[in-house]
């Protein structure tokens, strides 16, 4: 290659690369189109139910990594509290069901709604505060969500709420509910997708980086921050009133499930928090292993007893856990392109 | 009134024994900034050893505790020098994702040993004495009095040690604590060592009045969060309040309203407090820029 090379301009290789790069743009962007259209084909044409139940999930999990993404990935904020704004979208739609009779498709947007109502109740004081008391504050916003549906008379209590089911045949049924979760995590990915371009994101990073220094700049942070974390809200206010309409039973326990805060944010981080593209590849990564360890130890009883292999999965899947976070801390996308910039902080 | 007296001792000794749960929390997160989530899986792990302590070799409950106590320091500096140390200068997620995963590890490991059985320290205790016409049950003043010691010796240590004055000046500032000489890395992995050693008293602790079951612990966990959030940070004298109060607004409550309230009135509580002082009754004062 060296000797090659004419002694005097290296002009023709340099308009070479530049080339070939944007042809592998070009191609990047070709192949994140295809892939919705891949998978609508995949959902108009396979028959197997178990395998579309567990893409179905695999988009609600995108759909709720995306909207953790924008306040923790831009914003560099740590909500831990998912859970509370997925189980208040699912509870406004189920309790609009119970009260009127109105389908959770018609209220989704209500039940997103209702999560920026929460969002912003508890915005104005938590983002006020910086680092670990948020974190803390949105961990137990959960908890106290979930001791409030247990208590309000409004939500039935441990007795949860019955949503009518879709009166259709399972096929049809599960296919329905895979292209609106589809059409969501697309629709959740080209919002992300804009925000990352977007002044708005911008800020966000800047936010991340130096919240002093972008403060100082000319950033409204709290604005912001507000403005992140409320869209967020909505994103999962959205698909928990989906989700409740999916399994036409909701109860405290599974609407302000830990898992549902903790796992968008363990997806988002596997495949690269603050990029568009990480949420999806974690999100994918996360359940093709959950589903590997399941059929590995929860199949043919290995151990025998019915509860133990679950734990034996979660055990390899916790030890999963401590390896990404000591071997690959940015993430999938931070092993392609890793981040430029200095670490050092004054 | 001889009802409030009953509640208020009982409500006390609570605290204490609360404090020490969330002391070892407040002192990671405090000095280090670390969200140490394993914490309340590691003190339940300590009121399982010392169930199997107590249960196999028949060994006292309190010579049972001190062990812990003392394996735990131990661990908490294994667990340090392993797994926190590689991830501090991260964003605070990447240490929390991997105490989390240390945390399902944990949990895991003991539902597989112990199964989720419901469980309880056999203590050679009377269940109450009589106090000044008062009934209080005995494993509970046991526990708050040794919970009381721990953490007052915690708080000795950091005050008074050079040890736990070099800790105290890193929780100040940790790069200029460096700059200065102080060898930060093996401040905190004494300083994890302390707080996962409170963990195991503390679990300990809980052991002797609660019964327990592995998934359980994520209440301690929600518990000792609250009360680092209510007391602020770093402190043990102000945890020590915190957990005082928390236990006497739970009592209280638990004996006035009713026990399905107990929850949602320390949650509002919480909420009420963040509302007006954003770092706790008892923080603040911390610079900003």
């Amino acid at each position: 290659m060296r000797t090659s090379r004419p002694a005097a301009d290296g002009t023709g290789e340099r308009r070479q690369r530049l080339t070939v790069r944007l042809a592998r743009r070009q191609l990047w962007r070709v192949f994140w189109a295809a892939v919705p259209v891949a998978l609508i084909i995949v959902g108009l044409t396979l028959d197997d139910l178990a395998i579309l139940s567990v893409l179905t999930t695999l988009f609600m999990s995108v759909m709720l990594a995306q909207a953790w993404n924008i306040l923790g990935g831009y914003g560099g904020y740590l909500n831990l509290g998912m859970a509370a704004f997925f189980g208040t979208g699912a509870y406004a739609a189920a309790i609009l069901y119970d009260l009127f009779g109105w389908s959770p498709f018609a209220t989704a947007g209500l039940g997103g709604a209702a999560a920026v109502f929460l969002a912003l109740i508890i915005g104005t004081p938590s983002l006020r505060i910086r680092g670990v008391y948020f974190a803390i504050l949105t961990l137990v916003l959960t908890f106290l969500m979930q001791r409030l549906a247990f208590n309000v008379p409004l939500t039935r209590g441990a007795l949860g709420i019955f949503l009518g089911p879709v009166m259709l045949d399972p096929r049809r049924l599960e296919q329905t509910f895979y292209m609106i979760f589809l059409a969501l995590a697309v629709v959740s990915v080209v919002v992300v997708a804009l925000v990352e371009r977007s002044r708005f994101g911008y800020a966000l990073v800047a936010i991340r980086e130096d919240e002093d220094a972008a403060s100082v700049l000319g950033v409204r942070t709290t604005g912001t921050k507000m403005k992140a974390f409320a869209i967020g809200a909505f994103m999962a206010g959205v698909a928990g009133a989906v989700f409740a309409q999916r399994v036409s039973y909701i109860d405290p326990n599974a609407a302000f499930a830990l898992h549902l805060s903790i796992t968008p944010v363990l997806m988002a981080m596997y495949g690269g928090a603050g990029t568009w593209q990480g949420p999806i590849i974690g999100a994918g990564l996360v359940v093709v292993l959950g589903e590997v360890l399941r059929v590995t130890f929860g199949g043919a009883g290995i151990i025998g007893a019915a509860g133990v292999p679950t734990e034996a999965s979660r055990l390899i899947f916790g030890a999963v856990l401590i390896g990404v976070a000591l071997f690959a801390r940015r993430g999938v996308m931070g092993l392609i392109r890793p981040p430029g910039g200095s670490r050092l902080k004054v | 009134m001889r009802t409030f007296l009953q509640a208020t001792t009982s409500g006390l000794l609570l605290g204490l024994i609360y404090t020490a749960i969330a002391a070892g929390l407040s002192l990671t997160l405090g000095v280090m900034g670390i969200i140490n989530v394993a914490h309340s899986a590691v003190a339940m792990l300590g009121a399982y050893l010392a169930w199997v302590l107590m249960r196999m070799a028949g060994v006292d409950p309190l010579v049972a505790l001190a062990l812990v106590t003392v394996a735990f320091v131990f661990l908490g500096m294994l667990i340090e020098r392993s797994l926190v140390r590689r991830v501090y200068n991260e964003p605070a997620s990447a240490s929390l994702l991997s105490l989390f995963g240390l945390m399902i590890v944990i949990e895991s490991i003991m539902i597989l040993t112990w199964t989720t059985t419901e469980r309880a320290l056999p203590v050679p205790y009377p269940p109450a004495v009589e106090v000044a016409g008062l009934r209080v049950g005995f494993a509970r003043m046991v526990g708050g009095l040794v919970a009381l010691l721990a953490v007052i010796g915690a708080h000795l240590f950091l005050r008074y040690s050079r040890t736990g004055r070099g800790i105290r000046g890193m929780a100040a500032n940790r790069d200029a604590a460096q700059i200065l000489g102080i060898d930060t890395n093996k401040l905190s992995m004494v300083l994890f060592g302390i707080g996962t050693g409170l963990a195991g008293t503390g679990g300990v602790a809980m052991g002797m009045v609660f019964a327990f079951t592995p998934p359980l612990h994520l209440s301690w966990l929600t518990l000792a969060i609250l009360i680092v959030v209510v007391g602020g940070l770093g402190s043990l004298p102000r945890t020590m309040l915190a957990a005082v109060g928390i236990a006497l607004v739970e009592v209280l409550t638990g004996t006035y309203v009713s026990f399905r309230y107990v929850e949602v009135v320390l949650y509002g509580l919480l909420l009420a407090v963040l509302w007006v002082r954003t770092e706790g009754i008892a923080g603040g004062g911390a610079r900003r820029l």
